[in-house]
């Protein structure tokens, strides 16, 4: 398939897509995903069911990592 | 009125770019400002710079965008160690805290970075669509080709596809561990530079070797399709899941081990450097004609890291099937930032194209102004010593006269380049003519490996009276190189000795600027892009008959480019510069005996007081909370574990902590700091006790399990004539997620 084949599908593609979604501006004033729906949402898109479990390790280091600029930092910041 | 903010930050070179109604209206790397070479933090103070530039606060922003996904690079990150545990655990180790810190958390990184004054939601593309919609929306074209090459961004690494009007579609392209970028920036490791930050120093060493290993290489290495796809054979490489770039087969194949720091460059390294120099070539060359093949386009837009690479670039102009090759000048990582806002404009929200004669970069000339408002009075406050000119024609003169006597200009003027280069505005300039000039702006003046060739800049309309140059082209960005003409190359002596030597050869006309092998790299200079030196240019060229002049960044060794006027005069006094110009005042060296060099320090420092402020904030907060926890532990150790004496030195300690944290910030500060240095240990073993438990008992067996299925990105391939993919389709909701 030649460059300019698959752009064409590409655009019939998102016109198709453009229609059944709502339109940029629309999108853009609803609310972002909190990190963890964003997780689930990336697992559920991609099928990668097997990234579950580092990804709730990945969840409770950025837990950590969020808690070390606190004032409870001294208690904590030596696991990093 | 839409406002755009586009960011690229935590990886290498951070930068903002700020885009209002589709036009450029500031760009800057952070770098600049900060004075640390590639600061990869969030780019504070380029986003202040960007929003006082167009009159704006971080509220009346639309839209905020980020320059590629980081769940979907993360996820990549994954697959690799997934496909290559348990091998890949010290990588493992030094990313996951990272991961763990800004990079995956980046809305709240950025709304916190922009004073929680913007409320609405944050955009993420492709790297590879933000290095296109770079090329394509700021070039000159309605139509063009595109390709972009890169180390690595989410998954692609290569990407093909055409841009015309306002679409831009990337339609195939060759993923990670397959890329040309890292093949490049592992023989930059080899050769004993820096990955992501000296590959222009591996070009700079190619002209002084032979191609002896492009054979075993293509042989060994890298598999080339004829498409210009290509494969590695990844038994050579540790940059998936290693430290390091090359693996111990790499430096069996060229029996030597890597390049130490310091060590002096050997045979092998320029002999390698010119070999995958002409390897990348060939690959880009070979891509180039498969990209003409399928679109049929005349033009072609080229990004990403590898379109630095300027000879490569100036060997596709030549030989290349485009009739005009254009390469975004802010190619690397920084220039994401604006890719992003321009593929938001254009792409996303669907603006017509408005194609600007010669083109949208507008000279790159996007950052910070040096302007002459108060100029004389900030000079006056360091007791500089200046000759201010209110004639530009004068100043003119005067410059050229000066460099005809073979003296070094450091010139700081107008808005600051945005990308790599020096283009006018942040340069050195010298006489060409001289054969000292080369030795005294490296090893003088820029204090730096004296093999690296200078870049001349000349007039566009006299171009072909030195270079083998088609007058049809233009290289305004100093990205294509070229040769000089036969007619002023000069014979040189066969007995001069070899190696980097060499440099010193007189081979032409323009000896300061003719690489060993010929060779230039090339800025050609108009009247509207660049009217200062192309009238600077132009003066030179009456006194002397020569319409060229060597064009270096201001800056030394493994130092930032300059940015403001404070900037220029540090570099000026620390440097054997022997003028600077600062918008239309002139200063001398010899006159500078009177500088306040504290003064101009302060001056320096003063963007940076707000930061000192918050970080004084923060290390009285932690002071605080270690009084507060040594003197809970003392309690519990009395109550629960009923030990007297331990719990009065653990009293005894909180309390010494609070009274020295009385007296002065730098009390404080050398409390924090012994603190952490004291944990240290602690830190970096339950670290990798915990990091270690997760590599071994979650990744390696997942790892396992997924390479019995057959799942394992080293065995991806295409087919066996192609490693070219078909890019995925996405919708519009998936430009607000971060995969």
């Amino acid at each position: 398939m030649g460059i300019e084949d698959s752009a064409r599908d590409h655009e019939e593609g998102e016109e198709d897509s453009s229609a059944s979604t709502s339109s940029f501006d629309e999108l853009a004033t609803q609310q972002d995903p909190g990190i963890i729906t964003e997780f689930i949402q990336f697992l559920r898109y991609n099928k990668k069911w097997w990234l579950t479990p580092i990804l709730i390790v990945t969840l409770l280091l950025i837990g950590a990592a969020i808690l070390l600029p606190s004032p409870v930092a001294p208690f904590i910041y030596t696991l990093f | 009125m839409t406002a755009i903010l586009g960011i690229s930050a935590f990886y290498h070179d951070s930068a903002a770019a700020l885009l209002v109604d589709g036009e450029i209206v500031a760009a800057a790397q952070e770098e600049r400002f900060t004075r640390k070479k590639n600061d990869a933090a969030f780019p504070k103070y380029a986003i202040e710079y960007c929003l006082r530039e167009a009159g704006l606060s971080a509220s009346e922003i639309d839209h905020v965008g980020f320059y590629e996904k980081p769940l979907l690079k993360f996820d990549r990150l994954l697959e690799t160690y997934l496909s290559y545990a348990p091998h890949g655990f010290l990588s493992f180790r030094k990313a996951m805290p990272e991961w763990a810190g800004p990079k995956l958390q980046l809305r709240r990184e950025i709304n916190k970075g922009l004073g929680g004054e913007y409320h609405g939601r944050i955009c993420f593309c492709e790297h590879h669509q933000s290095h296109a919609a770079s090329a394509f929306y700021s070039s000159p074209f309605q139509k063009a080709a595109i390709m972009t090459l890169d180390g690595v961004g989410e998954w692609a690494t290569s990407t093909v596809g055409i841009g015309e009007g306002n679409r831009l579609q990337l339609t195939h392209e060759i993923q990670f561990p397959h890329s040309l970028g890292l093949l490049y920036s592992a023989f930059t490791y080899f050769c004993g530079f820096r990955v992501n930050a000296d590959e222009y120093k591996l070009m700079g060493l190619a002209p002084y070797g032979e191609p002896r290993y492009v054979d075993l290489i293509k042989t060994k290495l890298i598999e080339i399709f004829e498409d210009g796809s290509y494969r590695l054979n990844l038994k050579y490489f540790e940059y998936p899941h290693g430290l390091r770039m090359t693996s111990g087969s790499f430096a069996r194949l060229f029996g030597a081990k890597p390049r130490g720091e310091g060590e002096p460059v050997r045979e092998l390294d320029m002999d390698l450097a010119a070999s995958i120099q002409k390897v990348t070539e060939e690959v880009v060359l070979k891509a180039a004609n498969h990209l003409h093949d399928q679109t049929g386009c005349e033009n072609l837009c080229l990004a990403g890291g590898v379109a630095l690479n300027c000879v490569s670039n100036g060997n596709l102009l030549r030989r290349g099937p485009f009739k005009q090759v254009w390469v975004q000048p802010a190619s690397g990582d920084a220039g994401g930032a604006l890719c992003f806002a321009l593929f938001m404009w254009q792409n996303i929200m669907v603006h017509q194209l408005q194609t600007i004669a010669p083109d949208a970069q507008r000279g790159s000339f996007l950052g910070p102004e040096i302007i002459d408002e108060s100029l004389s009075l900030q000079l006056d406050s360091i007791n500089a010593k200046y000759k201010k000119f209110e004639d530009e024609s004068r100043l003119n003169r005067y410059l050229s006269d000066r460099l005809d006597e073979g003296k070094l200009i450091g010139v700081a003027r107008g808005r600051m380049e945005f990308g790599p280069r020096a283009l006018g505005n942040r340069s050195i300039l010298a006489d060409p003519r001289r054969r000292e000039t080369q030795r005294d702006l490296n090893l003088k003046t820029k204090f730096r490996e004296s093999f690296r060739p200078f870049a001349p800049v000349v007039l566009e309309d006299r171009v072909s009276d030195f270079f083998q140059w088609d007058r049809s082209h233009e290289s305004p960005y100093m990205l294509m190189v070229t040769q000089v003409k036969t007619e002023i190359r000069k014979e040189v002596d066969s007995e001069l000795p070899k190696g980097l030597e060499r440099v010193n050869d007189v081979r032409s006309e323009l000896p300061a600027i003719t690489h060993v092998d010929y060779s230039a790299r090339l800025q050609t200079v108009d009247q509207v892009r660049n009217p200062f030196l192309w009238n600077l240019l132009h003066a030179f060229c009456d006194r002397s008959g020569c319409p060229a002049l060597v064009n270096t960044s201001f800056n030394v060794r493994d130092e930032p480019i300059v940015c403001s006027w404070a900037d220029a005069v540090a570099c000026f006094l620390q440097t054997n510069l022997d003028l600077l110009l600062l918008d239309d005042h002139v200063l001398q060296k010899c006159d500078q005996g009177d500088v306040d060099k504290e003064k101009l320090e302060s001056i320096r420092e003063a963007p940076f007081r707000e930061a000192l402020a918050e970080e004084k904030r923060q290390t009285t907060q932690f002071v605080i909370s270690i009084c507060v926890a040594i003197g809970l532990l003392s309690v519990v150790v009395f109550y629960r574990f009923q030990l007297v004496a331990p719990s009065v030195v653990l009293l005894g300690l909180s309390l010494l902590t609070g009274f020295l944290g009385l007296f002065g910030h730098k009390n404080r500060k050398w409390i924090e700091n012994n603190f952490k240095r004291i944990t240290l240990p602690i830190r970096l073993l339950v670290t990798l006790v915990l990091l270690a438990l997760v590599y071994y008992l979650v990744v390696t067996p997942i790892g396992f399990l997924l390479r019995l299925r057959g799942r394992d990105i080293r065995k991806a391939t295409v087919n066996d004539s192609t490693q070219w993919s078909q890019t995925v389709d996405r919708d519009l909701a998936s430009y607000f997620h971060t995969y």
